[in-house]
């Protein structure tokens, strides 16, 4: 069959598929108004969400560091005079929390505002790998967050502890290190690995496909 | 603005169907694909400048929603390129000839890329290089490359089903 036949096999075949298939103006209305969401504008609500969740959990880290780092004191009525370091580490992890937050905010919405179906292919298609790599990488910033607090909330309990019961030994100061360390890496890297395997198994196929059309794509610019 | 875009799509809705041919061989995901298609016209539809075709706009939509488009796993495409119900439809309303040159061609399409797909079709609906590279953003040599390249893989493909 050559080129012509092939023409004539295409115009028989869609004028076939037009008569089957052909709306009129309700249908149409009707597919717009029960339309359902694209994986990009499901995402995007996802990454809304997650922002929304995340400014609450920091808006609780810092009612936590200002108020209720005073709680101790008021339980034990005797006051703590916390050293340099401990009160360094609690600054340092609630401004690396804000800031991480604040530049992912800002990225994402760099990436949404200049996102439109109407882009040609290549920049369509990075802003659609750009915005999965977000929704990723925020949850990883969920996970990176947890961790910082776990670290200094754990960081000041065991000086507290240190401070505050009496009769403490090393023996003790150690094992309740080891017990901490034996729940809290084991719960991180079971996160860690379920959130990897729970995006790969939805969206590791597409991303693949959106790699290699890309790849196709690129192979056109060096080919010129 | 909307009985405006109601109106114009109604009349241009063969390009939607087209697309939809070529890139799906499933009653599902061809419905799903027209109304994602559709969607993202509506969408669009007020940034539209007349820069362009109207019909060009519409082809470059309608083709990056389709390239781009996310596919459930349970709904694989199927290789064969056509699905059973058109199989079924193409034998009843066709002559031998046709009949086996339709099948050849889906056949022969399903196993071409996104990007090609986008190309043949717009090759198939008679465009010239010149729109075809502003429609799917490729350079115009390379539309012609990529052609030549298409050309040989479907000749061989219908050559082997032959």
């Amino acid at each position: 069959m050559d080129i012509k036949d092939l023409k004539s096999a295409w115009e028989t075949y869609s004028s076939q598929e037009m008569d089957k298939h052909r709306l009129g103006k309700e249908s149409i209305n009707e597919l717009l108004k029960n339309r359902t969401q694209s994986l990009v504008d499901r995402i995007d609500r996802n990454i809304r969400i997650g922002m929304g969740v995340l400014l609450l959990f920091i808006v609780y880290v810092i009612i936590d560091s200002v108020f209720l780092s005073e709680l101790p004191k008021t339980i034990a009525h005797k006051a703590i005079e916390y050293p340099k370091w401990l009160v360094f580490i609690d600054v340092f992890s609630t401004t690396l929390i804000i800031t991480t937050y604040l530049f992912f905010v800002i990225r994402y919405l760099k990436i949404k505002r200049s996102f439109t179906i109407q882009l040609q292919l290549k920049d369509l298609m990075l802003g659609i790998q750009e915005t999965l790599k977000t929704y990723r990488r925020m949850f990883y910033l969920v996970l990176i967050i947890l961790i910082i607090n776990i670290i200094a909330s754990f960081t000041a309990g065991v000086y507290q502890g240190l401070r505050l019961i009496e009769n403490l030994t090393t023996a003790k100061i150690i094992s309740a290190i080891g017990i901490s360390l034996l729940i809290i890496i084991p719960m991180v890297a079971l996160s860690f690995f379920l959130l990897r395997w729970g995006f790969n198994k939805l969206y590791g196929r597409y991303l693949i496909k959106l790699n290699e059309t890309l790849q196709e794509l690129d192979e056109s610019e060096h080919a010129e | 603005m909307e009985k405006e875009f109601l109106q114009i799509i109604t009349e241009n809705q063969g390009i939607i169907h087209k697309v939809c041919s070529i890139y799906c061989d499933l009653e599902e995901d061809r419905r799903d694909l027209f109304q994602e298609i559709l969607v993202q016209l509506w969408k669009s539809y007020p940034s539209f400048r007349s820069e362009s075709k109207f019909s060009t706009w519409m082809y470059r939509v309608a083709l990056n929603t389709a390239i781009t488009s996310f596919k459930k796993d349970k709904r694989q495409p199927d290789k064969t390129g056509i699905s059973y119900e058109n199989l079924q439809l193409v034998e009843e309303m066709y002559d031998t000839r046709t009949e086996e040159q339709i099948k050849m061609l889906n056949m022969a399409v399903a196993q071409l890329t996104g990007i090609e797909k986008s190309i043949i079709l717009l090759f198939l609906e008679d465009k010239k290089y010149e729109e075809i590279a502003e429609i799917t953003g490729i350079t115009q040599n390379y539309v012609r490359v990529k052609m030549n390249r298409i050309k040989k893989k479907l000749k061989l493909l219908m050559t082997k089903e032959e």
